[in-house]
């Protein structure tokens, strides 16, 4: 399926899939403290990252995506991870650790931690994706003091995406039923196409203004008081919190050496 | 109920460009009276729905809702009373959810939230679509979206409901429900279409415009034959 | 250029986010100023025009690859420098939530180098003096090539120094600043010319579209004049602060990494045996081999954990993630 399709239809089935079991709001807060911890780990620390991936696993399976979907799909963000550190292991050569022969330098490490972290971290925000409401989210945004206009702007950005891609999707799809066949166009032509939508899409815009004005708009848009925070909100917050921080700060590494060496003995 | 009536007196409308879209239009619609507006594309129909709420005013002439002369200054009182429903229901849900979209009249009327949800909720059962209340407007099919475009114009109680286009791109089951939707509703209705069945079952007097004059004003039959033997004129 | 959340230390996400979250209040501010008052519906559609815009591709000419338009100097053109930002903020904002396209911890970082550098630097230093209002195609054409190149590669500038005050890249700040511009000159040539052609596009069939904005705008564009450098003169002081802040933190957290860069700066070409900002805390790399491999099997064993205790949870829903 062509780009454009897949994002018109993963558009259309965006809100039928979602299943909130964390409340949104804390599904954002708890994903930006995430952030925080992975990105705060030292890069020679990859043995402290690795316990970070707890949270995506656990996450991803108790709003039921299920871990294995949520990996697959965070590896398309290596590319732009292994253009950022692909120099690493040929400029810091210092040796890191040996195992048998073979000897590991820094840059290696370096790299691994950067496509660890770059990995789970993406995951995280995947999983906010796909678990919190959008339309919640926005309307938090507004609870949580962001200006009316930014919220009203992505309300309404986020309402007209899919009018607009169909739109020149059928602009699109007149050209290709017309034989051009290409996937991008001489630039010539492409500003005429995308210059129509444009001047379709103010149209729009215009007809929107009409509308809005003859049920009585008067700058704003207007929103209810539906509540975004429960008390619910607070016991889900914490025990985020609380997962968050045993992961980041519990020497793990250490504990599981000590118990083998324990076990070993 | 004196203010649900509708009076045209000696319209003229010109657009910016120059254009001369209406030459002198008069007609009332009283209370309960249900009234098509017919004409070839281009014939001024868009134009005159847009009068009655003050989202155009005339160059010339009058328009009268009830009482109220329709002016920038009374613009906001006549848009509680007309009630309009637009061709493409994609410019009217412009809100994230089927129920905001339906509140957002009553919020601006500034209505207290209580009613305005009792509102929304009778509008949405009006319709048949008290289910997808929660759902994002893109999520709905094409007739789905009419009947919530058509939910959230009737929250706002209307005298009078202006409709451009209603039954265009709807299926046949869709248009029926649309019909028998509209025949529910009590009050005056001013009806643009080229659905000449559906303007022949839901109004009986019909109005002919022709280059942006009014060139027939009677029942719905007798203008329907007027308005194929001006269509059949053209074409010889 | 949207920038992982991989490539940038809390610091600096931190520091980025509050600049663009000042901007979004600044510019809230003044695009409820403007007078026209089918700005709310305009804004809304063109930010879904810019996601369809991104969706059909051009070809660019002599190399058959293709690329797509970012829209800052064509949404400032048609809006204004503020209604833009937000404009485009909101943009990135939804390719950040909905797409999981750039991070979220780095949207502040993503919002500065694409939204601000394009719309409040590039348009009013760059796109305004040699336009203006004005439909004659010539100065639209130059105007908005200038523009493109000029924003986006503040943007690359500023990447650059993002992921360096990051500490992620081993790569000397020069060598990664030249590999950033050169291509982000490729990139903003392209971008230029398609904008230049879609506003003489514009100028054309509907030059109102340039027209109403002034007349609308006359005396927002009046005021602004005397704002403009006021204006200039204050982002340039957030974006000093910036920095400031970055370099202090990274100064206290990590002498070296201050005087590693500074050496760079200063053309001390010499590669180091240790580069890396981090080496200097003298890491120990004892356990990391035992940690990383103990580490995985432990998750390996929490995520069979899990799939037992949440089994039930399980949601075909899922299957077009």
């Amino acid at each position: 399926m062509a780009k454009t399709e897949k994002i018109l239809y993963s558009l259309t089935k965006i809100d039928k899939g979602r299943r909130t079991v964390v409340p949104t709001v804390v599904m954002l807060i708890l994903t930006i403290l995430y952030l925080v911890a992975v990105l705060s780990v030292p890069l020679h620390m990859p043995q402290k990252l690795i316990w970070l991936t707890a949270y995506p696993i656990f996450l991803s399976e108790l709003c039921g995506i299920g871990y294995l979907k949520i990996f697959v799909r965070s590896l398309w963000i290596l590319p732009i991870l292994i253009f950022i550190g692909i120099f690493n292991p040929f400029i810091d050569t210092a040796p890191a650790f040996t195992i048998g022969n073979v000897t590991v330098n820094r840059g290696w490490v370096s790299l691994f931690s950067i496509l660890l972290r770059g990995i789970i971290a993406f995951q995280s925000v995947l999983i906010l994706v796909s678990t919190s409401g959008i339309i919640e989210t926005f309307n938090s945004l507004r609870k949580i003091g962001c200006p009316a206009v930014l919220v009203t702007q992505l309300q309404l950005t986020y309402r007209y995406i899919a009018v607009i891609i169909e739109e020149s999707l059928t602009i699109k799809r007149a050209c290709a039923a017309r034989g051009f066949g290409k996937r991008s166009y001489p630039l010539k032509l492409w500003s005429r196409l995308i210059g129509q939508l444009l001047v379709k899409s103010t149209h729009r815009a215009t007809k929107i203004h009409l509308a809005m004005l003859a049920r009585g708009f008067n700058g704003v848009l207007p929103t209810g008081n539906a509540v975004y925070w429960t008390s619910t909100s607070w016991l889900w917050l914490f025990g985020g919190i609380v997962f968050i921080a045993i992961l980041r700060f519990t020497d793990f590494t250490s504990l599981l050496l000590h118990l083998t060496g324990n076990f070993n003995r | 109920m004196s203010h649900h009536f509708i009076r045209f007196t000696g319209v003229h409308y010109s657009y910016p460009d120059g254009t001369e879209a209406l030459k002198g239009v008069s007609f009332t619609a009283t209370h309960g009276e249900r009234v098509a507006i017919l004409g070839l594309n281009g014939s001024g129909k868009s134009t005159l729905l847009l009068q009655t709420n003050g989202l155009l005013l005339p160059t010339t002439g009058e328009v009268n809702v009830g009482d109220v002369p329709v002016t920038k200054k009374t613009a906001s009182l006549v848009r509680q009373a007309v009630g309009m429903v637009f061709q493409d229901p994609d410019d009217m849900l412009f809100m994230p959810t089927v129920y905001d979209d339906v509140a957002f009249g009553p919020r601006n009327m500034n209505l207290p939230e209580v009613e305005v949800e009792r509102r929304v909720t009778a509008a949405l059962k009006a319709v048949g679509l008290e289910e997808v209340s929660k759902k994002a407007a893109f999520q709905l099919s094409g007739g789905q979206r009419r009947s919530v475009a058509i939910a959230s114009v009737l929250s706002m109680k209307p005298d009078i409901l202006v409709l451009d286009e209603p039954s265009a791109n709807l299926d046949l089951s869709a248009r029926d429900n649309l019909i028998k939707l509209l025949d529910t509703f009590h009050h005056t209705i001013l009806l643009a279409t080229h659905d000449l069945e559906m303007a022949k079952q839901l109004c009986p007097r019909a109005i002919l415009l022709n280059q942006g004059r009014i060139i027939a004003d009677d029942s719905t039959e007798k203008v329907i034959e007027t308005f194929f033997s001006v269509c059949l004129r053209k074409e010889q | 250029m949207h920038m992982a959340d991989a490539l940038v230390s809390p610091a600096v996400a931190g520091v980025a986010g509050v600049a663009a979250a000042a901007l979004i209040g600044i510019s809230s501010k003044k695009v409820k100023e403007i007078t026209r008052d089918d700005i709310v519906p305009l804004m809304g559609v063109m930010g879904a025009f810019i996601f369809a815009a991104q969706m059909i591709n051009f070809t660019i000419p002599g190399t058959g690859s293709s690329g797509h338009i970012i829209g800052g100097i064509l949404l400032a053109a048609l809006l204004g420098p503020w209604a833009a930002y937000i404009t485009l903020t909101s943009v990135l904002i939804i390719q950040c939530l909905i797409f999981a396209d750039g991070g979220l911890l780095a949207l502040g970082c993503n919002i500065l180098n694409m939204a601000a550098m394009s719309c409040l630097v590039a348009y009013p230093l760059i796109y305004r003096p040699i336009a203006g209002n004005s439909t004659v195609k010539w100065r639209i054409a130059l105007a908005s090539i200038l523009a493109s190149i000029v924003g986006l590669e503040l943007g690359a500038v500023m990447v650059t120094i993002e992921t360096n005050l990051s500490g992620i890249t081993a790569l000397p700040a020069l060598d990664f600043l030249a590999l950033m511009t050169s291509i982000h000159l490729a990139i903003g040539l392209c971008e230029g010319v398609a904008t230049a052609l879609l506003l003489c596009f514009v100028a054309t069939y509907k030059p109102d579209l340039l027209n109403s904005r002034s007349a609308n705008q006359a005396d927002a564009t009046a005021t602004d004049k005397v704002h403009n450098k006021k204006f200039v003169i204050w982002f340039f002081a957030v974006l000093a602060l910036i920095f400031a802040l970055a370099f202090t933190w990274i100064a206290s957290s990590n002498p070296d990494g201050l005087e590693w860069s500074i050496e760079r700066i200063t053309g001390n070409t010499e590669i180091g045996e240790s580069i890396v900002p981090s080496t200097a805390i003298m890491p120990d790399y004892d356990s990391t081999f035992a940690g990383v491999i103990g580490g995985f099997i432990v998750m390996v064993l929490l995520w069979a954990i899990c799939r037992i205790i949440f089994r039930k949870r399980l949601s075909k829903n899922y299957q077009d993630l």
